[in-house]
């Protein structure tokens, strides 16, 4: 970028608090008109609150925002729309049953004296999208398409209302490796036509990829704004975090032993198709076996299946020499499984209980936690004390609510409690998702000594990343079965990818 | 396998008081803002009140005469202190087993039916059976209990096996509680004993045996000078003993706290091992067991006999209770006083003044509203000031 580049936006001093935390401290920052500009930060950084102020869903306490070199007061999203300013949440905001079309269009519709004029739509829409990566239908139903195609249909909806500067909130967080690949070619596609494009973003590989400048926030303020070409992830993570940050592959210190978890042809039925269909399965004392795939592809059954939460329709789970199939939870934990939930805020804690109490959860009833139906506080106070050193969860006390903790820290708490219980298994399922790299950094941290300790680890997860970081074996799920099983160290990403996507699958490899 | 012997984890950076309790000031402060809010509300709920006397009275005479009542016959009138304590007692009961069933996320509103079925079943083992006090009395307590428990496990079980939801088979069961209650002692149950044109619909009386004694000669030996039908008898005692055990079973049992985490997040519940099912019949028959407890008093101790005015909406009222007293045992006991103490001020407007006494249900409904809010507040608050210490921490 030249610095005589005309600018798209410009933050001069930006301030914004919340009830007295400084969400944003005097932030300056540029985007140049036809860049693609990549925002990295941890959680809680100010990524998104600085988002919202361009965005009109929040107003600056103090600073100025310029729009192609024009102080603007963007006070609502209407007004960044009229200044051609567009944003993609997360969280996708599409009507299931619309079609793209009507999707795109809804609430700017195209109409005859007060009637729809779909046709009409869909002619533009068809346009649009021709322009526009690979082809999208303008007829077919939102509820068919993959998250891929959804996204699209929102960048759409974008550049129908006239866009010219996107802002898209952790797009590649939902996709599958080709489905990143086709979004980063499609942003491009977008950059050449003169558009300018912010994101947010978590994995630095896909940053530098796209991104040609990059800006880091950390703790509310701008760090500094990097070329991408002339930098590397390790410099970035080391901006984000503040000290450097090894996020590397740990091989094993001890061979894996014996199979501790066996699952053998293993069905769940719902809604009358099966989910998870005739899988079979064996972990490993000291091993990390990483279960990748595209979410909903069985594995939030299997797990379920696996801890107890459901009663699979057929095949067999053993824990060690145990059959444990139709087992209930409290069993299947007292012979040693531990179990990290996707969801820890709904399944691994109460947030409105204690620290203390969220540490002994699912091992309360035992000694010394409680005796003849009586708890020792004082034991579980010791427990929560234990964890919060061991772990290093910056709690206020430990006689808190939950609900006081960060979510990282929440995760520690779950992480610490489930390890302290002395497993055999543990089945953590998206581990990481949602926390920032110097707590994934811990998590994989922790789980490789959970494994160097014996206990036999089940990974579940959509970040592949993660999975060759950490994996001993890695399986792909595919449609509710195990469509390849692969040494961690031979795996690569765009392999994998093919067998998530279902674009390859059948050929065991020798495990 | 052992986890804990990862090489020692930093000890210096781990914060110290982490360790230690909550500092003291901030626990004090907590503490000030749980009794400030009630007390807070209370004031803003006589303002309310005054107002709406003013607004229908148009006086400001009627608005000192009704706060004098209120003060002088409320608190102070002979018997007030027996009334206030006698007629919470069964409200004590009745928030507890409302409260109790919230603790596992179930409402319970069958508190009604639940004592109406529980005081039937101890009045007829206690006119029916004869036997030495020290059998009896305990006997007729459990009917009471089992009665109320039989009435809860028709909603439990409809729940757990058929997915029906509480609210609505509970107020059901009242319905059918109050038909059961018509038709037995108007039949079954009636006193035999009475003949002709005045013959009430009401039990025989129980046997002594079965009885529970007024607490007022006790009170009286104490230095109070309290008439001898004032309505305060031992259960009043029983009731605060149930409170304790109350807070003990929701704070330190393995029960109270597998009630809990299933009331407050029921999805974190079952990964623990906590079973849903099983918990929430124990819960909702260890709701109906107190509430069969509600209605004793009256049965046991003051009328001497089960009769047909019984509906008295204890039930009702507990709901109020449990929900002003947040659960805790001793914010249902605090609450029950408040209400009955209401209920005896409602009098003194009655006789003292020419203000119509129902303006202590206006008061009431204010009240419950008003520490509904204020403990809103409160939550807010502490809530944002955890969030901002979050954020210094980080």
């Amino acid at each position: 970028m030249t610095p005589s580049a005309t600018l798209a936006i410009e933050c001069r001093g930006v301030t914004r608090r919340y009830a007295g935390v400084v969400a944003n401290d005097a932030i300056d920052f540029e985007v140049a008109e036809g860049e693609i500009h990549a925002l990295v930060g941890e959680n809680g950084a100010g990524k998104s609150t600085l988002m919202k102020m361009l965005y009109g869903l929040e107003q600056p306490d103090e600073g100025e925002i310029l729009v192609r070199g024009q102080p603007e007061r963007i006070d609502s999203p209407r007004r960044a729309i009229a200044l051609r300013i567009g944003m993609v949440h997360q969280h996708f905001m599409l009507v299931d049953a619309f079609t793209v079309a009507e999707n795109v269009v809804l609430g700017s519709e195209p109409s005859h004296g007060g009637r729809l004029d779909l046709d009409e739509a869909e002619r533009r829409v068809g346009e649009l999208a021709s322009g526009f990566g690979t082809p999208l239908d303008p007829h077919a139903r939102v509820e068919d398409l993959t998250v891929g195609q959804e996204q699209r249909v929102e960048i759409l909806k974008l550049l129908y209302r006239g866009a010219d500067i996107l802002i898209l909130d952790e797009p590649t967080a939902v996709l599958v490796p080709q489905e990143v690949e086709e979004l980063f070619a499609n942003l491009r596609q977008l950059k050449a036509q003169g558009k300018t494009i912010i994101f947010i973003a978590h994995s630095l590989d896909e940053v530098l990829q796209v991104a040609d400048r990059i800006t880091v926030l950390r703790d509310g303020k701008v760090i500094g704004t990097v070329d991408a070409a002339d930098t590397t992830s390790e410099q970035v993570a080391e901006m984000m975090v503040g000290r450097p940050v090894l996020l590397r592959r740990v091989e094993g210190t001890e061979p894996s032993g014996e199979p501790m978890l066996q699952v053998k042809d293993l069905r769940v039925v719902e809604g009358g198709k099966e989910r998870v269909a005739g899988l079979d399965l064996d972990v490993r004392r000291s091993e990390i076996y990483g279960l990748a795939g595209v979410e909903g592809n069985g594995q939030a059954e299997l797990v379920e299946a696996l801890v107890g939460l459901r009663r699979p329709d057929t095949g067999r789970i053993y824990l060690g020499d145990d059959e444990l199939t139709n087992a209930d939870v409290r069993t299947r934990r007292q012979h040693g499984l531990a179990y990290i939930p996707e969801d820890r805020h709904a399944r691994g804690m109460v947030l409105q209980m204690l620290v203390t109490e969220n540490s002994v959860l699912g091992q309360h009833e035992r000694q010394p936690f409680s005796r003849r139906g009586l708890l020792d506080l004082r034991a579980i106070r010791r427990r929560a004390v234990e964890l919060v050193r061991n772990f290093r969860v910056k709690a206020p006390s430990v006689l808190a609510p939950a609900y006081a903790l960060s979510g990282g820290n929440q995760q520690k708490l779950v992480l610490g409690r489930e390890f302290a219980s002395k497993p055999k298994l543990l089945i953590a399922a998206h581990p990481t998702r949602g926390l920032d790299i110097g707590a994934t950094e811990f998590v994989w941290r922790e789980l490789v000594l959970a494994r160097d300790a014996g206990v036999a680890v089940l990974l579940i997860s959509a970040n592949l990343e993660e999975i060759l970081a950490l994996a001993d074996r890695v399986g792909v799920i595919h449609d509710g079965r195990l469509v390849v099983q692969l040494p961690g160290s031979e795996a690569t990403m765009s392999e994998l990818g093919l067998y998530m996507t279902g674009a390859r699958s059948g050929q065991e490899a020798a495990s | 396998m052992k986890v804990e012997e990862r090489p020692p984890a930093p000890q210096p950076e781990a914060e110290p008081e982490v360790a230690a309790k909550i500092p003291f000031g901030q626990r004090l402060r907590a503490w000030a803002l749980q009794l400030l809010a009630p007390a807070i509300s209370l004031l803003v709920a006589a303002v309310i009140g005054a107002l709406v006397i003013l607004v229908v009275q148009q006086s400001w005479g009627d608005v000192r005469d009704v706060a004098g009542a209120m003060w002088s016959y409320g608190l102070f009138n002979r018997n007030s202190v027996a009334f206030i304590l006698g007629r919470a007692t069964p409200l004590i009961f009745a928030g507890l087993a409302v409260a109790i069933a919230f603790k596992a996320g179930l409402f319970n509103i069958g508190v009604e039916g639940q004592y109406a079925i529980g005081a039937l079943c101890a009045a007829w083992v206690g006119y029916q059976l004869s036997a030495p006090t020290f059998i009896h009395l305990p006997l007729t307590i459990l009917a009471g209990m089992l009665g109320g428990m039989l009435w809860a496990a028709v909603p439990a079980l409809l729940k757990v096996y058929r997915g029906a939801h509480e609210v609505i088979s509970t107020i059901m069961m009242n319905y059918v509680a109050n038909g059961v209650l018509l038709y037995l002692l108007s039949g079954a149950l009636k006193d035999p004993g009475q003949r002709g044109a005045i013959a009430q619909q009401q039990t025989p009386q129980v046997e002594s045996t079965a009885q529970v004694g007024s607490m007022v000669p006790f009170f009286n030996s104490i230095g109070f000078d309290f008439r001898g039908s004032a309505p305060l008898t031992w259960f009043f005692v029983l009731a605060l003993v149930g409170a304790v055990i109350y807070a003990l079973t929701v704070r330190r049992t393995r029960f109270g706290f597998e009630l809990r985490v299933l009331g407050t997040n029921p999805r974190a519940a079952e990964p623990a091992g906590i079973r849903s099912n099983p918990m929430i019949l124990k819960a909702l028959l260890l709701s109906g067991a107190i509430a069969g407890l509600a209605g004793l008093q009256d049965v046991l101790a003051i009328d001497d006999r089960m009769k047909l005015d019984y509906i008295r909406g204890y039930g009702f009222t507990g709901i109020a209770i449990a929900l002003l007293g947040r659960n805790s045992g001793l914010g249902i006991v605090a609450a029950a006083l408040l209400i009955s103490f209401l209920d005896r001020a409602s009098t003194g407007i009655g006789l003292n003044t020419d203000v119509p006494k129902e303006v202590t249900y206006i008061l009431q409904g204010v009240i419950i509203l008003t520490i509904v809010i204020a403990y809103e507040i409160v939550r807010r608050m502490t809530a944002r000031r955890q969030l901002k210490e979050q954020h210094e921490r980080a």
